[in-house]
């Protein structure tokens, strides 16, 4: 039953590819590229055509895709399903929210740099601490044990109003201001957001290229061969739940003076924390681009929903089905292979080897070998027998 | 938080019989996860989704529509039918299992060389979408459910104890001791615990693995529909409730290595006493926060001393 379900998925992976071919072209198949105009869209073209209020919505979505990049070292580098990410996320809102925020409340009127640092740190450690005793065991007991946080922080952190600072008090949580500058308005608190969501991403980008960030996804693969190689998975996944909770607390922090008053609860639940788990599952976690772009979507779409009085959870449900049926690689893995395809092609064009543009772009498994033909300098095109090109699921290499 | 610490038989003896009816609530959903994980090596988070997709139906089959509060949001969902309740029960348990059948049919079908991760991700997903559908159909609903068995109540050890509690208990044990028999004494049963020990051992002797395993999932989503009918009388019709009480029930599937079905039960009693003592008051005042605190470190303590006890089976079925 589900073979036919996954049947019409199969079926678009090829005309996703006819489609991107152009962008493939126009990119060279570069991942750096979209990424590049992507960022200037959201910066500079966005910002003048959106009404304010979706500015602010624009801006949630920047918040969330720093959320769902934490959960993504999680879910993608380490391979564990943290239910607490709505939870962290909220504990770093309620923490920075209670140093930071003026009006009635106990402590209050601290900069707001170090009140996101400790709402930051206070996500990593709670994070962290959770992974300790279950690092060691296998995924489901972590699934558990996360949904175990998020429940008990629903229960204890979030039902006290002196930390919360809601249930009708006078409770003003101010945009920041840095060097005199002030990002009280929505436009300046969006390029704040934009900021701290391309710093997380190229905080990503250096540590998934680095020696920390290649143990971790080695973990995943294989923890035997990772153990074997003197890495500690235990270590390893402590150390990502910690930096993937500090990446969630960061987006909480941003996400503290968001409203200028206290978020509701309802934002932080448990279905909440399904929901973004449903972002890095659905875009995988080969590029940060895809993962921003299904972030923004899941910020945003809800609110079209809602007109139809549809719920979120409902995308949130999809989005989870649709990303485990698509595969670890996620729809965003899958673009990167077609761009990546494009690429192969570009280079080959460039060198001389003319390409056969439909079957370059078939991600269907081939049988047997296929045959590249050679330009032979502008006459006609003769099959060279020693150049071949074995068409698989991963980008085409030459073979000698 | 508050913690006031002291010691009130009085109270003990109250929470005593309450906590036995939430343990047994705990318990029936505790088996259905214990059952199919044995079955897919899968935690069935999906119950929790079957669960409220069957407590909403069981809900618009018999509430009065001059109590629903969400009458004035308006719209055919909320005009609900005030149908005797034995039948509506058996029509939402009925709505359970084939949801359950569904999905296990699923798991069982492609997805069964799936990594269990995944499979595991792909039932939360599932549950997200049960709840997502009941959400919108029934948007920030929160009623108050009629009990099968009425709102009536009767004396026990001194207290007042509502027959809807009592029922829960009776139908737990009903459940236990029919499940022993069929698991102990039945050819399915020996089929059923051969496929748990050794799927491909199963298979070679000519077992119908995928056959039965369906069966389980139907039976054990019939069990998750239940639950979730007898579940909401006790506390109220919310998409977050159940999410709620299907940790308490995982966490005693936890606590009996998602293997055992009385130490599973076992589990879950002791979450819905502790849960009932503490709420209770017999230890004196205790917060709301507290008691989570409480429960979270016998979950943590549970995974930490019982979890390497079947660290192996699960390493089996992530492999």
């Amino acid at each position: 039953m589900l073979q036919k379900l996954m049947a019409p998925l199969g079926k678009l992976k090829e005309p996703l590819a006819k489609a991107m071919a152009p962008l493939g072209k126009l990119t060279g198949g570069n991942p750096l590229i979209p990424g590049i105009v992507a960022f200037v869209a959201l910066a500079v073209i966005v910002p003048p055509l959106l009404a304010g209020y979706w500015i602010f919505l624009v801006t949630a979505g920047l918040l969330t895709t720093i959320t769902a990049m934490g959960l993504a070292i999680i879910v993608g580098w380490v391979g564990e399903v943290n239910l607490a990410g709505a939870g962290l996320l909220g504990a770093s809102v309620y923490v920075t929210g209670y140093f930071y925020r003026v009006g009635d409340s106990r402590l209050n009127g601290w900069p707001f740099i170090p009140a996101a640092l400790t709402g930051i740190l206070f996500a990593a450690f709670l994070s962290g601490m959770v992974a300790i005793p279950t690092a060691r065991f296998s995924g489901i007991y972590v699934m558990v044990l996360t949904l175990g946080l998020q429940i008990t922080l629903e229960r204890t952190l979030f039902s006290f109003p002196w930390i919360i600072g809601g249930f009708g008090r006078n409770v003003i949580v101010n945009r920041p201001k840095f060097l005199g500058v002030s990002f009280d308005s929505d436009l300046r608190f969006f390029y704040l957001c934009l900021a701290a969501a391309v710093a997380a991403g190229l905080f990503v980008n250096a540590l998934r290229n680095s020696r920390h960030g290649r143990a971790m996804n080695l973990i995943r693969t294989d923890k035997r061969a990772a153990a074997a190689v003197g890495i500690s998975p235990w270590r390893y996944k402590i150390l990502a739940f910690a930096i993937g909770g500090g990446l969630i607390g960061v987006a909480g922090a941003f996400t503290a003076p968001l409203y200028r008053s206290p978020p509701a609860i309802v934002q932080f639940i448990a279905f909440q924390s399904l929901f973004l788990l449903a972002i890095p599952v659905v875009a995988g976690t080969r590029t940060l681009l895809g993962i921003a772009s299904v972030a923004l979507s899941f910020a945003l779409i809800p609110q079209a929903l809602e007109s139809h009085h549809l719920s979120p959870f409902l995308l949130g449900g999809i989005g989870l089905i649709a990303g485990t049926i698509v595969g670890p690689g996620g729809l965003g893995g899958n673009l990167l292979d077609i761009l990546q395809k494009q690429k192969e092609v570009a280079i080959l064009s460039a060198v001389g080897l003319a390409v056969d543009v439909e079957a370059e772009v078939d991600l269907t498994v081939a049988p047997t070998p296929a045959r590249v033909e050679t330009d032979n300098g502008g006459g006609p095109s003769v099959a060279a027998d020693g150049d071949e090109i074995v068409l698989r699921d991963r980008p085409p290499r030459l073979k000698a | 938080m508050v913690v006031a610490l002291s010691f009130h038989f009085d109270l003990f003896k109250f929470s005593l019989v309450q906590g036995v009816a939430l343990g047994a609530l705990y318990g029936i959903l505790a088996i259905a996860l214990v059952l199919t994980f044995r079955m897919s090596r899968v935690v069935g988070f999906v119950h929790g989704g079957i669960a409220t997709a069957s407590a909403f139906f069981y809900w618009y089959l018999v509430a009065d529509p001059t109590l629903v509060s969400g009458q004035s949001v308006g719209g055919s969902a909320w005009n609900t039918h005030q149908w005797p309740k034995f039948p509506a029960v058996i029509l939402a348990v009925l709505l359970g299992a084939a949801l359950g059948a569904v999905f296990g049919s699923v798991v069982t079908g492609r997805m069964a060389t799936w990594p269990r991760v995944t499979v595991t991700t792909f039932s939360l997903g599932a549950m997200l979408l049960l709840a997502g559908i009941a959400a919108s159909i029934w948007k920030s609903a929160f009623e108050n459910v009629p009990s099968p068995f009425g709102e009536k109540s009767t004396h026990l050890l001194g207290n007042s104890v509502r027959y809807h509690d009592l029922a829960v208990v009776v139908i737990m044990v009903l459940l236990v001791v029919s499940l022993n028999f069929v698991l102990t004494r039945t050819k399915l049963g020996t089929q059923i615990r051969a496929i748990a020990d050794d799927i491909d051992a199963a298979e070679i002797v000519g077992i119908p693995v995928q056959k039965i395993s369906i069966g389980v999932w139907c039976a054990a989503g019939a069990l998750a529909g239940l639950g979730g009918v007898l579940l909401t009388p006790m506390t109220r019709l919310g998409t977050g409730v159940i999410l709620f009480v299907l940790l308490r029930s995982t966490a005693g599937a936890v606590l009996g290595g998602f293997d055992s079905l009385p130490l599973a039960l076992g589990g879950a009693l002791i979450f819905g006493q502790v849960e009932s003592q503490v709420q209770g008051g017999t230890f004196g005042t205790i917060g709301s926060g507290w008691r989570e605190v409480i429960l979270m470190t016998i979950l943590f303590l549970g995974v930490i001393l019982l979890a390497r006890r079947s660290q192996s089976r699960f390493q089996l079925a992530e492999g």
